[in-house]
């Protein structure tokens, strides 16, 4: 079974899809899931500017020349046409960004800790 | 000066209590520079096209050094959205230091936009100047190295938001707190070199590093099988070097080492002109 969903995987144009686990999260999905799934994706094209509709249920949010990339909103089911397209090179899921594993502690004012562990301080 | 705009409505207020520290720390390291913060998340949490967003409008704005404290939870191989809007930022003059992230031990863990090529990637060390083992490991996922260096960024004081209820100072441990250290540090740089590019900015500071003491690689990535004490051996013995060489980069930033080969520089080229 796993070989199995590994050959699928392996199998061009699925490859195109970035990262890896949205691969597996696609390829996770039964028919109907991919139907109603919705998903927002970064297109790679070969020349973004000529790109004036992208084909299917897919709707075009932003454009951005600069790095290839085309940003849209469209479902699941449309990946496998996006993927065999020729001029798509990748897909990008847009994943999170985030800030995170910062470990905090509370502390008090600095400066207040400077003066309270002066040892000269409460005598006087 | 500071300044701040939001992506995601109209408050610009830090409501996760992440970026007031990252900001108190560069006004501390550069109190003369002005500071733009672009509010790109509700939350924790933002989304690449946010990050994207946040850094066509700052570039709009026309700064020159941009602090990038996030992380995707995946390793890329730097051709992503995010990366690739970092290095073009670079290519655009802009210096870009990025949150190698806190996903280690394991190697090949650097994520968004930390593996972007022209990016100055950052990890942690901690107070004994050791690379802390969950500061996240390169090499990126086309073999890369990174991060470039390592800065301070355990046990690290910084201020924090009243809008919490928490107020006054707190202490962090993240990459995300190493790398306004070195985004401060830029930032004196190039109050003293206003001509002084991002490429040679990354240059400088990558070859004013210092070494990092070896942490022994006290947590390692994964069971190997083996007996501990046999497995404690064997990694400590082979695996340290590359754990520095994967998790340290160049070693740790030193700002003065930094501006003087930068002088150096300088005055040899007025010498020979």
């Amino acid at each position: 079974m796993a070989n199995e969903l590994a050959r699928q995987l392996g199998e061009l144009p699925f490859t195109k899809l970035n990262p890896l686990s949205f691969r597996t999260e696609i390829a996770g999905l039964s028919d109907t899931e991919l139907e109603k799934h919705p998903v927002r994706v970064w297109v790679e094209i070969e020349d973004v500017s000529k790109v004036v509709k992208i084909a299917g249920f897919a709707r075009v949010l932003r454009v951005y020349p600069h790095l290839s990339f085309v940003y849209v909103a469209t479902y699941a089911r449309e990946l496998a046409s996006l993927v065999a397209s020729d001029l798509v090179r990748s897909v990008w899921n847009d994943l999170p960004v985030r800030a995170e594993g910062c470990l905090v502690v509370p502390e008090t004012d600095p400066d207040t800790v400077a003066v309270a562990t002066r040892p000269d301080r409460g005598a006087r | 000066m500071i300044n701040a705009f939001s992506l995601v409505g109209s408050d610009v207020g830090d409501t996760v209590g992440h970026e007031t520290g990252i900001v108190w720390l560069i006004t501390r390291i550069a109190p003369r520079a002005d500071v733009i913060v672009a509010k790109d998340r509700i939350g924790a949490y933002g989304y690449m096209h946010h990050v994207i967003d946040a850094c066509e409008r700052l570039k709009q704005l026309g700064v020159q050094i941009l602090n990038l404290s996030v992380a995707t939870d995946f390793p890329t191989d730097g051709t992503d959205p995010v990366s690739r809007e970092v290095n073009y930022l670079e290519e655009n003059g802009i210096a870009t230091v990025v949150a190698a992230g806190n996903k280690g031990p394991r190697f090949q863990t650097i994520g968004a936009p930390g593996a972007a090529e022209l990016a100055i990637t950052i990890g942690k060390t901690n107070e004994h100047d050791q690379v802390r083992w969950d500061s996240s490991r390169g090499p990126t996922l086309d073999g890369r190295l990174k991060p470039d260096c390592v800065a301070p960024g355990v046990r690290i004081m910084a201020a924090s938001p009243l809008a919490l209820g928490r107020g006054s100072y707190h202490v962090f441990d993240c990459t995300s707190y190493a790398v306004p250290h070195v985004t401060g540090a830029l930032a004196l740089l190039k109050q003293v070199y206003p001509d002084v590019g991002a490429a040679d900015l990354k240059r400088a500071i990558m070859a004013g590093c210092e070494p990092t003491r070896s942490s022994l690689f006290s947590r390692t990535a994964g069971g190997s099988g083996l007996p501990k004490c046999l497995a404690t051996k064997i990694r400590t013995v082979f695996t340290s070097q590359a754990d520095l060489r994967w998790s340290a980069g160049s070693g740790r930033v030193n700002a003065l080492r930094s501006y003087e080969m930068l002088r150096n520089e300088r005055n040899k080229q007025t010498g020979a002109s």
